[in-house]
């Protein structure tokens, strides 16, 4: 175990430290806030995926080595145990061996059989500490030899002890003989026992000495680990520290540069209002003054200078459309949505219809429409949409055919919309759909239509500032829907579909 | 007919004040014009001595410099003496919120600057009958 973790060691050391500490260098705190985000994401994911990835590895390592060393501490524990428990068994048994004697001599000198009470007992016990003897020695072949020796002397110990208890019984007396026979049993006895103990006591100072050391080298290898994992630590808490206050230092610009924008929009807004109110001044002027010479001193005035006069008139209209138009363009950027109220859409329609009500009976127009939903919105922006899409049925319509607008209405689940994308399939729209009969559109402009100033026909063939379906657009998309156009199939007109979120 | 009723014309742009004397001319409306460039000079020809208690109609601009039509209006409206003179707003401004601020405010009429005076005609000459038909022009007008 220590070698494979010394290998780690000293491959920590050599390869992953220097790498580690380049690595570091390159986030030194000077660099912040770094704007490059090509450099700034994938390394800082680095960072967090190498930070979380070493400190698990560390976390196991270290759970792994405390485990090992708490499972090798408890067998050298064990072993140590085992050798005490032998050492005892050991000294119990020569104790035992004491006993039986002191049972004997009793019974010789007093002829008496209560004094034969510890003999028997240790007659018994001696049995029981041999065998657990044995089995305590038996992975020890030198112990287990010298325990052959001891079970044979102590056998033949017995053999006279019990020879003298029989003699004695029979009264016949102890010869000095035999009790040196049995002394030198004894001393063999006491002899073997020693020298198994002494055994056995080496085995113990060397268990013990083998512990101790473990244990101090254990303490150093787990403070140094310690040592180690806090360090990593630190080297990831300052490279998130780092991290962490380049991305709040991103969010504040980010936000800064928000507001600003914001601010900036806003400015712009009210700059496109002044532009166009302004721009009409003149413009009424040029008007007025042209009228005024019109009326006034039109007997003066020759064929051609007349004609000049209605040029500017015309001219000056235009203009004044187009102004009227970028002044309604540049509003419809308010998308704000706590200005969004419940506006019903048949309400809507109604105003329309008598607003363009001249129009209409001018044109023969008809129009007709389903029961329209009640949606969320701004509702100006959706009469300005209404009056548009209308206004250009009417306006784009063959000669000397009544325009008929139908407005239908169904309830689409966000996945039908065509080019919306899957991150509203789940989402349920209104979809209101101004179809017309009017002169249409080759399918290939369908999209183009909806681009500001963009036009389809010149100026003689219908008059127009080119804004009127790009306004549109801007409208639905403020209400966060979408708007599509397309010919009808078969016949001649223009299909008009306008989402908008339920 | 209106010849004692004066006439007061409240605006800063020269080009609208000649083309309002203009159409006034083509209509055949006689009645004597004063002229105010700004909002103070509007004020102080109403309370003039010399031409006190003879304005019956002014034609007011709104956005003036100095004292702007709104002040004008409000100030003219609140007089007890002069609250009677019918206002008629000339403006470019065709703001909704405009024009309802001004006739919360007391004005009688609200025009939007036109390229064509068509309407003006009618409106100027049926606000100067309001005093013949009050009979007699109001405080110490005998």
């Amino acid at each position: 175990m220590r070698t494979r973790a010394q290998k780690i060691k000293v491959w920590f050391l050599i390869r992953f430290l220097p790498k580690l500490g380049k690595y570091f260098h390159s986030f030194s705190g000077k660099k912040i806030p770094n704007l490059n985000p090509l450099y700034s994401v994938p390394s800082a994911l680095f960072t967090i995926i190498l930070a979380t990835f070493v400190s698990l590895l560390l976390l196991v390592f270290l759970s792994w080595v405390t485990f090992n060393h708490f499972e090798e501490m408890g067998k050298r524990t064990n072993d140590v145990a085992h050798s005490y428990q032998i050492r005892f068994l050991n000294k119990e048994l020569i104790k035992t061996l004491v006993d039986i004697e002191t049972g004997q001599r009793g019974f010789l000198l007093s002829h008496q059989e209560h004094f034969l009470g510890p003999y028997q007992q240790g007659l018994e016990n001696i049995k029981h500490y041999q065998s657990d003897l044995r089995a305590l020695v038996s992975d020890n072949d030198t112990q287990l030899k010298r325990l052959d020796s001891l079970d044979l002397f102590i056998k033949q110990r017995l053999i006279f002890i019990r020879g003298n208890i029989a003699r004695a019984k029979e009264n016949i007396p102890i010869d000095l003989k035999t009790l040196n026979f049995g002394k030198g049993y004894m001393d063999k006895i006491r002899a073997t026992s020693e020298r198994f103990d002494q055994q056995e006591k080496g085995y113990l100072e060397v268990r013990i000495e083998l512990q101790k050391s473990a244990d101090h080298n254990m303490s150093l290898y787990l403070l140094g680990l310690c040592g180690l994992a806090l360090a990593f630590l630190a080297v990831f808490f300052r490279l998130l520290y780092v991290e962490l206050s380049r991305r709040i230092g991103f969010q504040t610009e980010l936000e800064n540069k928000l507001s600003e924008l914001e601010r900036t929009n806003a400015e712009l807004e009210q700059f496109a209002y002044v532009a166009s109110h302004d721009l009409q001044e003149p413009l009424r002027k040029i008007r007025a003054f042209s009228e005024r010479l019109q009326v006034r001193h039109a007997p003066q005035l020759n064929e051609d200078a007349q004609n000049s006069l209605v040029k500017i008139s015309q001219s000056a209209m235009r203009m004044q459309n187009l102004i009227n138009d970028l002044l309604a363009f540049s509003k419809a950027t308010n998308r704000r949505e706590e200005n969004f109220e419940k506006v019903d859409l048949n309400e809507v329609l109604k105003n329309i219809r008598e607003e363009l009500s001249e129009r209409i009976v001018q044109k023969n127009a008809r129009i007709i429409s389903q029961p329209l939903p009640e949606v969320l919105g701004v509702r100006s922006q959706f009469e300005q949409l209404f009056t548009n899409l209308i206004s250009n049925s009417m306006k784009y319509c063959h000669e000397g055919v009544a325009p008929l607008v139908t407005i239908d209405y169904q309830q689409v689940a966000g996945g039908e919309i065509p080019n919306a994308g899957d991150l509203q399939s789940e989402n349920i729209y209104h979809r209101i759909t101004f179809i017309d009969n009017g002169i249409g559109f080759e399918p290939q402009y369908a999209e183009k239509i909806f681009v500001i100033f963009q036009r389809l026909h010149s100026r003689n063939e219908f008059e127009g500032t080119g804004i009127g379906l790009s306004l549109c657009r801007r409208i639905v998309t403020n209400h966060n829907g979408y708007i599509l156009a397309e010919p009808r199939q078969g016949e001649s007109g223009a299909i008009f579909h306008v989402y908008l979120p339920k | 007919m209106n010849k004692a009723i004066t006439i007061l014309i409240c605006d800063d742009d020269e080009d609208d004040v000649y083309l309002l004397k203009s159409v006034m001319e083509e209509c055949g409306i006689k009645n004597p014009i004063v002229y105010a460039k700004n909002g103070l000079e509007a004020i102080a020809n109403l309370n003039s001595p010399a031409l006190q208690n003879r304005i019956g109609l002014v034609l007011l601009d709104l956005n003036m410099p100095k004292m702007d039509g709104r002040e004008v209006l409000k100030a003219v409206k609140s007089d007890g003496l002069l609250r009677r003179i019918p206002i008629v707003i000339l403006t470019t401004s065709s703001a909704s919120e405009d024009i309802d601020n001004c006739y919360s405010m007391g004005a009688n009429c609200f025009i939007t600057k036109p390229a064509s005076y068509e309407n003006f005609n009618d409106t100027v000459k049926t606000l100067l009958k309001f005093w013949t038909q009050l009979s007699r022009l109001p405080v110490g007008a005998n």
